[in-house]
């Protein structure tokens, strides 16, 4: 299997790949398997990806399906009715979807406005910082969280500076900068006073500011 | 019948984790997720029957077994493999005694994966339900030619009465609603029978 690499611009066909790497400006149209992918450049992809790892620093536009291994995100990915489905997804930069993300593991401490976030761990760890907090006060932008999400559901969720439609799970944590609508929880549901938080439906909350 | 994800997974003791991972590894099929829209918003629904057996499968098999595997043995899709008479003599939930009608009516000697399924059935109805050799011989007749039509194992055998004559129908999807004057024998769901016979010949037949 070989290795292509993308740095002017150019596209990549379908096929089996070991390493491809883009770095200029390229575009897939056919489906394509690889071991790894690297985008660093801008990425246009109009074919379904398998691949074992995808890092994306640079900017990159999925309109089919992507299965990996492990997604790591510090750039910016945008799903356009294309599900994301890996073992590990770690996004420090962007991700906007209108699909199904879908992970065993969800880790992000960046921006995340996705349809739906499910699997059996899901964490959104962003706290925003007091120069963000002032200026969204100031605005009088109380309700505008980093990330938003129509749905989370998994097995354990802890989320902060995040506006969520419904949440279910079975170990949650709702954070202090959360809006959420509906919270239904099957084992042990922890909120912090200062979380907006609609109806709960399962267990009852425990109110706590340590989160 | 359709079972909401909430009771499903209060009724199986599966996590959102272990339900979201067999549908990533396609031992769920995504076609089974069905979204309605209910008053909270959408909720989403699964084939009652076919999800708590697809799942007690998983259960039970996950630990001999890698998901990959599983996902291949648990597939609808239908093995284009032929198989010769040796391999109809060899497996014990044929009747024997039927071998010789299966013979006479399918009038060759290469035996499609669908074609075994089907003479398991019959024996196990056979068996199941006492309905005579010559009986079994009409139904068998009846479905042969159907059975090109068929690409998975999605259907469902129905088998029904009318004056003593058993007549069949291959159903998918949605309720069966028959004549008043059918009486309903029985409902074969031929993707069960499938999983079991895939779970059990696995490294023999490569099912």
């Amino acid at each position: 299997m070989r290795d292509i690499s993308i740095e002017g611009v150019g596209s990549v066909s379908g096929g089996e790949y070991n390493k491809i790497s883009i770095e200029g400006v390229g575009s897939i149209s056919d489906d394509i398997k690889a071991v790894e992918i690297y985008i660093e450049g801008v990425f246009n992809c109009n074919g379904r990806i398998e691949s074992d790892f995808i890092s994306c620093e640079g900017v990159a536009t999925m309109n089919e399906a992507i299965r990996a291994n492990r997604i790591d995100i510090s750039g910016v990915m945008t799903l356009k009715e294309a599900n994301l489905e890996a073992k590990t997804i770690n996004c420090e930069g962007v991700i906007k979807s209108n699909a199904e993300i879908s992970a065993d593991k969800t880790v992000v401490d960046g921006c995340i406005k996705a349809a739906e976030i499910v699997g059996d761990e899901v964490i959104i760890s962003h706290t925003p910082g007091r120069a963000s907090r002032g200026i969204r006060k100031l605005f009088g932008i109380s309700s505008e969280n980093l990330s938003s999400i129509g749905l989370i559901e998994a097995t354990t969720i802890r989320i902060n500076d995040a506006k969520v439609k419904i949440v279910n799970g079975e170990n949650i944590t709702i954070g202090e900068y959360c809006e959420v609508d509906d919270i239904d929880c099957t084992g042990k549901l922890l909120i912090h006073p200062r979380a907006k938080v609609g109806r709960i439906t399962g267990v009852t909350a425990e109110y706590s500011e340590e989160i | 019948m359709l079972i909401s994800k909430k009771d499903l997974l209060a009724i199986t003791g599966i996590s959102y984790g272990q339900l979201y991972r067999w549908k990533r590894e396609r031992l769920i099929p995504e076609e089974w997720f069905i979204k309605k829209s209910s008053y909270t918003g959408q909720e989403t629904f699964f084939p009652r029957e076919q999800i708590l057996s697809r799942i007690q499968s998983i259960q039970e098999l996950k630990n001999r077994y890698s998901l990959e595997e599983l996902a291949k043995m648990l597939s609808p899709e239908v093995v284009s493999y032929s198989y010769d008479i040796d391999v109809v003599e060899e497996m014990e939930e044929i009747d024997k005694s039927l071998i010789g009608i299966f013979l006479n009516t399918y009038s060759k000697e290469q035996f499609t994966y669908l074609d075994i399924l089907f003479m398991i059935i019959h024996s196990e109805l056979k068996k199941e339900l006492s309905i005579d050799s010559m009986s079994i011989g009409k139904l068998i007749m009846g479905v042969k030619d159907q059975l090109n039509n068929i690409k998975t194992t999605g259907y469902q055998y129905v088998i029904v009465k009318l004056d003593s004559e058993y007549y069949s129908i291959l159903a998918n999807d949605g309720g069966i609603y028959l004549d008043s004057r059918f009486e309903l024998i029985k409902t074969v769901r031929i993707d069960e029978v499938s999983n079991r016979i895939k779970v059990k010949y696995n490294e023999k037949y490569h099912f």
